[in-house]
């Protein structure tokens, strides 16, 4: 072989002095490259060799990334048998040479041995033989990768039958990772601007206020979370019954590289973190999901420089009455007063959309970027009517026309006969009201919201015959139910003390909530709804989001009932990869009943209106397989790692014990690139909630200062804001 | 028909040359048809599996392309003359160009220095410079969080790229620093061990040596550029006046001018104490514990971790103190109502803001929502740390320029009048005129320069020649930037301060070379300059080629290192033979 290079050295030596000798020109003279192998130049006696390059890469990142590259290629050769098949492909491959070697010759009109030397030069390899153990070796490394990338069963005792893509450890090791939380959501899209002076007085239209009164009152019926997304969500998901890992064969579940809006996602997280009674002490959830201000080993702390002092982080959220909610969507289009004239001011300040009913409400109640819960106020809606009523009246009474009579207030006691005045008032059966004011859109809203809460709307109770209202989604939710609050919606000092606008619910409330099937056993997971996305109009996921937990990678399950829940068992099994099929024996593995044993395959079967089609499961496999596939960007050091197992149990020995000096630098490089992606995925996350909280804490200053509150609403609804309610409605000169 | 098989013969030599020279066979050190996992063979061959693809061809073309391993290569070489150009001129043995005079202090006058001290600068350049390199490393962000650097960040990264050794390195700051313009490398990096010594030695020392080595050519083989580069080194302080109190960046620089600089203020103990505008740029700061830190925030802990964040920019109390003295501020102790609003200073004015937000709070129809916005970071952040950051902004923001700069293109930031006068090549450098203008009755005259006068404070500065009054004779204001300039020089060099002959000259020879080499250094960054410096070394050696690849990459980078008559060839050779090639550094 050298003799062969040397032959060509002279050969190139005679060629350059040609060409030299061609360019040359009085003003320059090249020299000759006197061709000496691995000697690049010798500069006055000392040798500069391509050794004296190379060694200088010793002990650097990218000699170890070689070293790897090279070590692992081969690895790979030792653990996949040269197989039949392999063989005979690459036989088949090289005939396929011949023929083109042939061919190539007579084209290019040289020989066939010509042809062959090339393509030995261009594949580095001596002679036919190397070629072809040169191919093996890719066919090999190829299969290797193949043969780690199919699904395989289980090897816990009792679950041979559950379906892993590439390992049942490997999938542990994904949930472990990933921390995959498995959810579905509604989107109603807002028009509001969701920053920006958006954030306190965010004004939405008419459709958007009734859509999210609608997507309520399908949520409190007996109406499955999934048919209300299938109605209403404004997400594409809509189709998939609002689930996030439905409609393709690329969807994923939420994971912590996942870019969800940061409302969504850190909400999520910051209500396991803080609320979720079952995870808030969970010190393994805390680090996973890199809470701020979560102590790792070696003293660091998550995030240092983030205090985190938001609403949800102190363990509170806001609660949603449901009343709330559906007079928001009855009075989404009141614009002028109930008598049909435009508001005004007492001093004439501007009064705007800012004032109208469904902006103020929609503001203290859904335009929260933390985490919020719709709870069930049915049994004081009643009452708080009645009070509500009296406001307006107090409102007419304190801007009266000179000389008009008070209207005295309604009975808070006796519903029904304030109920039975407010009728007959439209109806003008009874003792009619002064010229200046009309309670009849009052009275309607009365009847709309009522009924949709199950109450009779002649006096309140509860109408055993409704069905429009499910009350045992309304669960009793500790840690929840009972650490709700809201703006204190009243007149008295309003900006004097801006932290008492945030005040404690007076009792616990029954909140929003759908059963969490896990394998017969059943716990019951929270509406979480927030705010999210930023800018206006159409655009992202700007807009109210209503999310429910499937499944999370925590474990909380009922902790007396379900050792395996939060042990991890269903965190892992849950996304086994067996396509339901009754031909199988074992019938738990591939049941198609997700309430028996949930999978994330298995999941949405029972929601589908129409029979699944012959895909369905089959996507939903692609894209768990996909999902393991990708979710890790060092995937290869898996690769490296399993084969590494293969080679100890094929040859009873450590491969990297053959790899001699080199063994430290591979490892060496596979930990910190490992290091350096999670440092890296680290810091994106970190970043992620450095924003969250810094947004909710300035949309939680602007609020308690800036938000209207819903006692204004009954002067607005008379028609006119007096000018001690002025500043309090901010009317701006 | 004899003809065309000549040409055809030639047709597939050619061909067969071409394919040969594409392959990358030769590339490599002789060993590459070694195995490289020797075990992995003998395993193997145990075994009776076939392995292939375990040469070190395979990791040799793994780890360098071929251009790479060229341009390797000729830094190899560049290194090894590099050891031995220093003073090589002509006959003369050369050193190590490391060994070169200079001082990157950029704060160092040459033309104040004794002799002795010129003679003995420039012991630890390659250490000295590498540090300025972590410096710009630590002020770059990426190591970052809040604004604070984080050495444990750095060091991740450096373990990361394997570039830190073996060492077992550890942060000395582990709660992060916040940089502020004056500060050192000590007050950011563990310089108190050697755990950067293998990343100096390995990735930062070589780009330093290479630079200097063209400088050693410039200063050598180009001496006349170096003056004619009339390089300043200087410090000017820009202090941009505040729009809404336009008067106070004035006020405080007359103020500054009187007691610091001329000396005819009512503390004359002031007088050249602030040697490099920090205390200047403090002033202008005005970050105050008692007037910006206490307001920031009520709670005690908080407290005490900002005063540790902007320890190295707060006031001192007789730096307050003498603000209240000027009018600067209207209470000397910082607890008056109302104190903070009369500020004149930077963070006066992010006081003024806060409070001007917290009446928008109180009332919304006073709320400047662009304000608002500006100090939430368009709606991303609470006010408070939108404050906060303003502050880290102030503390940081450099209000200083110093360093050697070229008239080609240093300082272009200035006001091109300023500029003008600082680079013009008319400014005296006569060591008699110098004298006369730093004698007392002629401090604060412009006497022998139309360009510089010298002050009490010691320090040359620029003139105004617009002045109105002696008040504002050293005050520079550009209007179209709302700034007041007041700029120091240094050293100046130019083509009759540099000149060796020069006797006149208000450099000694040990000066001027101090001088000299720091500009050809400034130089070196130039790819001219870069390029004839490697030529010229590389004539001075025999090279001889060996691999068709490389003179062809020397062709095309380094054409005139061919051509067929040099002046250069009439000096002795760089004998480079004893240099090992791994242990340069």
């Amino acid at each position: 072989m050298k003799k062969g290079l040397k032959s060509l050295a002279v050969i190139m030596a005679i060629m350059t002095s040609a060409s030299a000798l061609a360019s040359c020109s009085s003003d320059y003279t090249y020299p000759d490259a006197d061709w000496n192998e691995g000697v690049i130049a010798n500069v006055g006696g000392k040798e500069v060799s391509f050794k004296d390059v190379y060694d200088l890469m010793e002990g650097k990142k990218e000699s170890a990334k070689a070293m790897y590259a090279t070590a692992s290629n081969i690895l790979a050769q030792f653990v996949t048998p040269r197989s039949e098949y392999i063989l005979t492909s690459v036989e088949q491959k090289m005939d396929d040479q011949k023929e083109t070697w042939k061919s190539s010759a007579s084209t290019n009109n040289t020989s066939y041995k010509e042809e062959q030397q090339k393509t030995f030069d261009s594949e580095g390899v001596l002679d036919e033989e190397g070629l072809r153990n040169k191919w093996i070796a890719a066919a090999q490394v190829s299969q290797n990768k193949s043969d780690y990338n199919l699904t395989y069963n289980g090897t816990t005792e009792g679950e041979t039958s559950y379906q892993y893509h590439i390992s049942e450890q490997e999938t542990k090791n994904f949930v472990k990772t990933t921390r995959p939380y498995h959810v579905s959501h509604i989107l109603v899209k807002v028009d509001a601007s969701g920053d920006g002076a958006g954030t306190y007085e965010g004004t939405i239209s008419s459709d958007n206020a009734k859509k999210i009164g609608n997507v309520v009152s399908g949520l409190i019926s007996s109406e499955s979370f999934g048919d209300t997304a299938y109605r209403l969500s404004d997400d594409s998901s809509n189709t998939s019954y609002g689930d996030l890992f439905g409609g393709s064969t690329s969807a994923q579940p939420l994971m912590t590289s996942t870019s969800y809006v940061n409302e969504f996602k850190l909400g999520l997280y910051s209500y396991e973190a803080f609320i979720n009674s079952k995870t808030k002490d969970n010190k393994e959830l805390r680090e996973a999901l890199r809470i701020p201000g979560t102590e790792i080993e070696g003293d660091e702390v998550i995030n240092k420089s983030v205090t985190n002092d938001t609403i949800n982080s102190s363990g509170k959220a806001f609660g949603i009455p449901i009343s709330a909610a559906l007079t928001l969507a009855f009075e989404a289009e009141q614009d002028k007063s109930f008598s049909g004239y435009a508001v005004r001011s007492e001093n004439n300040y501007s009064v705007s959309a800012n004032q109208y009913p469904r902006n103020i409400l929609f503001n203290n109640y859904f335009n929260n970027h933390e985490i919020s819960f719709l709870y069930n106020d049915r049994a004081e809606y009643p009452s708080k009517f009645v009070k509500d009523v009296n406001a307006i009246v107090a409102a007419r009474n304190a801007a009266k026309p000179e000389g008009s009579a008070d209207v005295p207030a309604y009975s808070e006691v006796d519903i029904a006969s304030t109920i039975a005045a407010l009728k007959d008032g439209k109806d003008s059966s009874a003792t009619p009201l002064p010229e200046d004011f009309d309670l009849s859109d009052k009275y309607d809203e009365w009847v709309a919201v009522s009924r949709q809460l199950g109450l009779k709307s002649t006096d309140g109770s509860v109408n055993e015959e409704s069905t429009a209202f499910d009350a045992t989604k309304f669960q009793t939710i500790a840690g929840v139910s009972d650490k709700l609050v809201t703006y204190k919606s009243n007149t008295e000092a309003w900006n004097d003390d801006s932290v008492e606008n945030i005040v404690d619910l007076p009792a616990s409330y029954g909140v929003l909530s759908y059963k969490r099937e896990m394998g017969g056993v059943r716990s019951y997971s929270p509406v979480l709804i927030t705010r999210a996305g930023s800018g206006s109009g159409d655009s992202g996921y700007q807009g109210i989001h209503f999310i429910v937990v499937n499944n999370d990678p925590f474990g909380t399950g009922d902790d007396a009932t379900d050792k395996a829940y939060n042990e991890g068992a269903y965190q892992y099994r849950y996304y086994r990869v067996n396509k339901p099929d009754t031909t199988h024996t074992d019938t738990t593995a591939y049941t198609a009943d997700y309430s028996t044993n949930p999978s994330i395959v298995n999941f949405l079967k029972s929601d589908l209106k129409s029979s699944a089609s012959s895909t369905f499961y089959s996507n939903r496999i692609t894209a768990v397989n996909s999902t393991i596939n990708g979710y890790d960007s060092n995937a290869d050091f898996k690769l490296w790692e399993s084969n590494l197992a293969k080679f100890k149990a094929k040859f009873n020995r450590d491969f990297t014990s053959l790899l001699g000096d080199y063994a430290s630098d591979i490892n060496l490089y596979i930990t910190q690139t490992k290091a350096a992606s999670k440092t890296s995925a680290n810091e994106t996350l970190d970043a992620s909630w450095k924003t969250f909280v810094n947004t909710s804490k300035l949309y939680e200053d602007l609020q308690k200062n800036y938000i209207i509150p819903t006692s204004v609403i009954a002067y607005f609804q008379y028609g006119e804001i007096t000018a001690d309610m002025e500043a309090t409605a901010h009317v701006k000169k | 028909m004899s003809r065309n098989k000549h040409v055809a013969t030639l047709a597939a030599l050619c061909t067969l040359f071409l394919a040969s020279c594409s392959s990358t066979e030769v590339k490599y050190p002789k060993d590459y048809s070694e195995t490289l996992f020797k075990d992995v063979e003998t395993f193997a061959g145990e075994k009776g599996e076939t392995i292939v693809e375990n040469s070190k061809k395979d990791y040799y073309e793994t780890v360098l392309s071929t251009n790479t391993a060229y341009a390797n290569a000729l830094n190899r070489i560049l290194l090894a003359i590099s050891t031995k150009a220093h003073n090589a001129t002509g006959h003369n043995p050369g050193t190590n160009v490391s060994n070169i005079l200079d001082d990157v202090n950029a704060d160092t006058s040459i033309y104040g220095m004794k002799d002795e001290e010129a003679k003995a600068a420039g012991t630890n350049n390659l250490k000295n410079r590498a540090w300025n390199t972590m410096m710009s490393s630590a002020k770059s962000g990426s190591y970052t969080d809040d604004n604070l650097f984080y050495e444990s960040r750095f060091i991740r990264s450096l373990q990361e790229a394997f570039t830190l050794g073996n060492t077992e390195a550890n942060p000395r700051f582990v709660n992060g620093v916040l940089i502020t313009p004056f500060m050192t490398e000590a007050d950011v990096f563990d310089t108190t061990s050697a755990q950067y010594d293998y990343y100096f030695r390995n990735s930062l020392f070589e780009d330093t040596q290479l630079s200097y080595l063209t400088s050693e050519y410039i200063y050598e083989k180009s001496y006349s550029s170096i003056g004619a580069t009339n390089a300043r080194t200087v410090q000017v302080a820009a202090l941009e006046e505040r729009s809404d109190k336009p008067n106070f960046a004035k006020k405080l620089l007359n103020a500054y001018i009187r007691d610091y600089v001329k000396g005819t203020g009512t503390d004359k103990s002031l007088v050249g104490t602030d040697k490099d505008f920090s205390v200047l740029s403090k002033l202008w700061k005005g970050i105050d514990e008692a007037d910006v830190i206490n307001k920031m925030t009520d709670s005690e802990e908080e407290r005490t971790s900002l005063k540790e964040r902007y320890a190295s920019v707060l006031l001192t109390d007789s730096e307050r103190q003498w603000l209240f003295a000027n009018g600067l501020i209207s209470t000397d102790d910082g607890t008056a109502e109302g104190a903070v609003n009369e500020v004149g200073s930077l963070t006066g004015k992010v006081l003024d803001d806060k409070k001007k937000i917290e009446e928008g709070v109180e009332d919304l129809n006073k709320m400047d929502t662009s304000l608002y916005s500006s100090y939430t970071g368009s709606y991303t952040y609470d006010v408070d740390t939108g404050i906060r950051k303003a502050i880290d902004d102030i503390a940081t923001k450099s209000l200083v320029t110093r360093g050697t700069y070229l008239k080609s293109d240093g300082l272009s930031s200035l006001p091109t009048t300023l500029k003008d006068r600082i680079f013009d090549s008319t400014m005296v450098t006569d060591k008699a005129d110098l004298e006369t203008m730093k004698k007392t009755e002629n401090l604060d005259k412009v006497t022998e320069d139309a360009l510089t006068t010298f002050e009490a404070d010691g320090f040359r500065y620029v003139v105004n020649p617009q002045a109105q009054n002696s008040d504002d004779n050293l005050l520079y204001y550009d209007a179209s930037s709302s700034t007041y300039y007041l700029v120091r020089v240094l050293d100046v060099a130019s083509t009759s301060s540099l000149n060796k002959e020069n006797a006149d000259s208000m450099y000694t020879a040990a000066q001027k070379e101090l001088l000299a080499r720091r500009v050809a250094y400034a130089m070196s960054s130039t790819s001219t300059y870069k390029t004839d410096s490697y030529i010229y070394w590389l004539r001075r050696t025999n090279i001889k080629y060996s691999d068709e690849g490389f003179l062809e990459y020397m062709k095309s980078n380094y054409k005139d290192l061919f051509k067929t008559e040099s002046s250069v060839d009439s000096e002795d050779r760089i004998d480079i033979s004893e240099v090992d090639f791994a242990n340069i550094f």
